[in-house]
Parts: C-alpha cells; sequence; structure tokens
C-alpha cells in the first residue's frame, strides 16, 4: 500500500499523506455542489469550502476538498462528467 | 373568505411551506454564497436543493442551468434581454402577460428588434393548434431568433400547444421561451420532452410556494450561450473582477438571493408532487364546470372561452364594471380580479378591451361550496343592480 501510495504521489507530483486534504477550486458555489454530489455518489466524502488561497487573483471562490489519496478518482470522475475545475490544490487559478 | 384569486397568487399554502421559510428565519439564517461559515453553507445547501427539484420537477438536466429571481417578470425579462440581439425578430401569442409584451414593446420601441404577435383565439374561441402552428410558421423570417408564448393565459383557461412549438422552434432553430407563470403546477411542463429552452416560473402561484421569488429553468441547448447579463452586482464569485463572472447560474444571480421563498419553494413542489399534477387539473376542471353550470344560470352573466376548462374562468355582469363586480364580491368576502389582469393583449383577444373582466381562479385548496357562494353573491349583485 505505501509502494501504491508513493507510486501516486509521483505521479501527481506532490509528497503528501493519504489523508491530507486536496482540493479542486472550482468555478462557482453550484459547480462545487454539483461536484460533492457526483462525489458522494461516488462514495468519495468531500467537503465544499470558500476558497482560502492568498494568491488567488480573482477573488471569492469556493473549493472542493477531498483525500488525497482518492485525486485520481476525483479527476478521472469530473473529466467523465464535465465538471469544470479552475485549479487543482492552488494550480492554474 | 372565499379565496378565488389564485392567478395573482395562491392560497392558503401548504403548512410545509410556511414552516419551511419559518425554518430558515430562526435555524439557518446565513446568505448562500457569500461567507464560508456553517449558517452561509447551509443555507448554500438549501438553496443547492431546491435547484435540483426544481430542475428535476420541470425536466431539466442541468443543475446549473437553474436561476433564481424575484418572480417570473425578472426571470422572463432575465432571459429576453439576456438573449435578443439588436436585429433579431421575436414572435409572440396575442394573449401574453406584460411580463413578455411589455420588455419586447420596449426594445422594439428603441428600435433594437421587431416582433410580431400569432392569434390562439379567434371569434371567442380558441383556435386548433395546427391553426396556430401555422400562424407561427407564417410569420417566422429569416431573423426571427426568439418565439415566446404563455404555457396557459392568466385570463382565461386558454392553453398553448407547447410541444407542438418547440418543435417546430427546434427544427427552424429558433429560441423557445415559454412564460410558465398560470402553467407551473397545473399542467405537466417539461423542458427536455418540449423543447423548451428557457422556462420561467413563479413560486408562488402553482407551485404553492411564497411571494419573492421566480425561477428560470434553461434547456441544454443553452449551455453554450452567454447570456448577457441585465442586472450586475456581487453574487460571492470571482469578486475582484469587474465584469459579472461566465459560470452558470451565479452569472444570472446578481444581489441576495430570496432564500427564504426558495426553501418555501421546495416544499411546495413537494406539495405538488404529492397531490399530483393529474389530479391538479382535475379538480381544477371540475370546479371550473361547476362555476361555468352556476354561473349560466344568473341572468346578463358573459362567460368567455366557456369551452376551455381549466384553473380560470372569465366572467362579466353585463352593464356593470368589472372592477365595480369584484369590489361587490369583496363586501361579500370573496376575492376574485377584475380589470385587466396586465394583459392587454388578452383582454384585446378576447374582445374585453373596453371593460376587462371579473377573474375567477382556482387551486386544488377551493371547495364547490366556494363556487356556491360565489354563484349567490353575482345572483345578489345582479339583482340590486339590473
Amino acid at each position: 500500500m505505501k509502494t501504491n501510495m508513493i507510486n501516486d504521489t509521483r505521479d501527481i507530483g506532490r509528497r503528501y499523506m493519504d489523508n491530507d486534504p486536496c482540493y479542486a477550486s472550482m468555478t462557482t458555489l453550484t459547480n462545487a455542489m454539483k461536484a460533492q454530489r457526483l462525489l458522494s455518489l461516488n462514495a468519495i466524502p468531500s467537503n465544499v469550502i470558500k476558497n482560502q488561497d492568498l494568491d488567488s487573483k480573482r477573488g471569492c471562490a469556493y473549493r472542493i476538498t477531498f483525500s488525497c489519496g482518492q485525486e485520481r478518482n476525483v479527476r478521472a470522475i469530473f473529466e467523465k462528467e464535465g465538471v469544470k475545475v479552475k485549479g487543482w490544490n492552488g494550480q492554474g487559478i | 373568505m372565499v379565496y378565488l384569486d389564485n392567478g395573482a397568487t395562491s392560497f392558503p399554502k401548504p403548512l410545509a411551506v410556511v414552516e419551511e421559510v419559518k425554518a430558515f428565519m430562526t435555524d439557518v439564517g446565513g446568505n448562500a454564497g457569500r461567507s464560508g461559515h456553517k449558517r452561509a453553507m447551509e443555507a448554500a445547501e438549501r438553496v443547492f436543493e431546491c435547484r435540483e427539484k426544481t430542475g428535476a420537477f420541470f425536466g431539466a438536466k442541468e443543475v446549473e442551468n437553474i436561476f433564481f429571481g424575484l418572480n417570473t417578470t425578472h426571470v422572463l425579462n432575465t432571459v429576453i434581454k439576456g438573449i435578443l440581439r439588436a436585429g433579431d425578430h421575436v414572435i409572440i401569442s396575442d394573449i401574453e402577460h406584460n411580463s413578455v409584451y411589455r420588455p419586447i414593446y420596449r426594445l422594439a420601441g428603441e428600435g433594437k428588434i421587431s416582433y410580431d404577435i400569432f392569434s390562439t383565439v379567434f371569434e371567442g374561441k380558441r383556435k386548433s393548434d395546427n391553426e396556430m402552428l401555422k400562424s407561427i410558421m407564417g410569420l417566422i423570417r429569416e431573423n426571427t431568433r426568439m418565439v415566446i408564448c404563455t404555457a396557459s393565459s392568466n385570463i382565461c383557461s386558454v392553453r398553448l400547444p407547447l410541444k407542438a412549438i418547440g418543435r417546430l422552434c427546434r427544427d427552424k432553430g429558433i429560441i423557445f421561451v415559454v412564460d410558465g407563470a398560470q402553467g407551473a403546477g397545473h399542467e405537466v411542463i417539461n423542458i427536455t420532452d418540449m423543447n423548451i429552452d428557457a422556462l420561467c416560473v413563479p413560486a408562488h402561484k402553482g407551485l404553492l410556494g411564497p411571494q419573492g421569488c421566480g425561477v428560470g429553468i434553461l434547456g441544454e441547448s443553452m449551455n453554450d450561450l452567454l447570456i448577457d447579463t441585465v442586472i450586475e452586482g456581487g453574487n460571492g464569485v470571482d469578486s475582484l473582477i469587474g465584469e459579472m463572472s461566465v459560470g452558470l447560474p451565479e452569472r444570472l444571480e446578481a444581489g441576495t438571493l430570496p432564500t427564504p421563498a426558495i426553501c418555501g419553494l421546495m416544499r411546495g413542489i413537494e406539495a405538488v408532487e404529492n397531490i399530483g399534477i393529474e389530479k391538479i387539473k382535475e379538480k381544477e376542471r371540475g370546479l371550473f364546470t361547476f362555476c361555468r353550470e352556476a354561473l349560466d344560470t344568473v341572468r346578463n352573466v358573459k362567460i368567455y372561452l366557456r369551452e376551455e376548462e381549466g384553473s380560470i374562468l372569465l366572467f362579466n355582469i353585463e352593464g356593470l364594471p368589472s372592477e365595480y363586480v369584484a369590489s361587490e364580491l369583496d363586501r361579500r368576502e370573496i376575492c376574485v380580479r377584475g380589470g385587466y389582469h396586465c394583459s392587454a393583449l388578452g383582454h384585446s383577444a378576447l374582445g374585453t378591451l373596453d371593460r376587462g373582466g371579473v377573474r375567477v381562479s382556482f387551486s386544488i385548496y377551493n371547495k364547490k361550496r366556494d363556487i356556491e357562494k360565489l354563484w349567490r353573491a353575482v345572483s345578489e349583485i345582479v339583482k340590486q343592480n339590473i
């Protein structure tokens, strides 16, 4: 399992523990809540919270947080369902 | 008191609606989409649930395509003015409410668009579906961009063939907008089945919710269309940017949402679902026919479009102004609406432009005894005045 975790983190490019929250910055609150519903249907716990990035250039926004161990699955679900994401883990916003 | 003015707003409301509004105001109270604290997020959760429920009720595919406004008029203006461009041609029906007619009238007056009107009524009778479709087809031009029509008139029970009009519009690449103010909660309206691109409904009439909330339901066909904003302001997204954000629905929701009303609307839709539209239709038609038969026994009473049975019956007493009759009924503890019902076009089509009419509008909560009381009052008014 630890080997798999290391492989996962290497793939995604960050080192973190399995339970640390990762997040996707969403385009709107409604978009974030829709994403949360989708993840819930796929048994992936998540939270919608107000964006806390200090470097957000556009101001107020919302993010959806989830366990980093699930990031690959989350990305796959969002891509499959056409969920728009502004950025992942602080990148791209 | 007998309430027969459900065309203006439905009354009474289901208890669950009242309790939900109260519960929000006593137990939640946050502003959805603004702060990040628990109360604000709980408010946001309620708003999202209502989007889901409203979308499912009207056959929408995307929850983001459900946006809230203050009432149907607000939502119609958002859609009409947000979509139309200079040079567009629009077709509307001859029984539209002013919430459709006035924005179109203004845009045309400013030289931005042109419009034509198709008729739904001729010589006191509803035209057939085919006749209406032929009228619309005859008015379509190369630059026709939008057809707007009501699902159901607010001054009589004429209903329009939405499915057929939707199919025609889809075939011709024309955007189809429906004013569902009187139809929602009284008839089945499914935007996917009916090829409706934008449906605008109020919370407070057939959906049995509170006043202060309108809903715009956009079809999938609108996903790639960037709707211009009519109102700009804070929406809790991208606050550092001067432009309204692109993402729906927040793009069309500047300002604080009517969250208590939205919460109430959820319970109103549930109440309608629990009762069932078919049962509502059957009940209202039953009340219509009972009312028609009762008023037929009173001399000097004229009923308009009497064959079109539904939730609204319009009548006049010959020789008496409609507002006078309404006020006399009010003295007798009966609530109806006299006058023109914000529908100049409608009264012109019905031939009642000189006097308006007395509108009796039913809900699932009316009883036959309400009609009996109305009948006695009308008989009395006729006896005393004519």
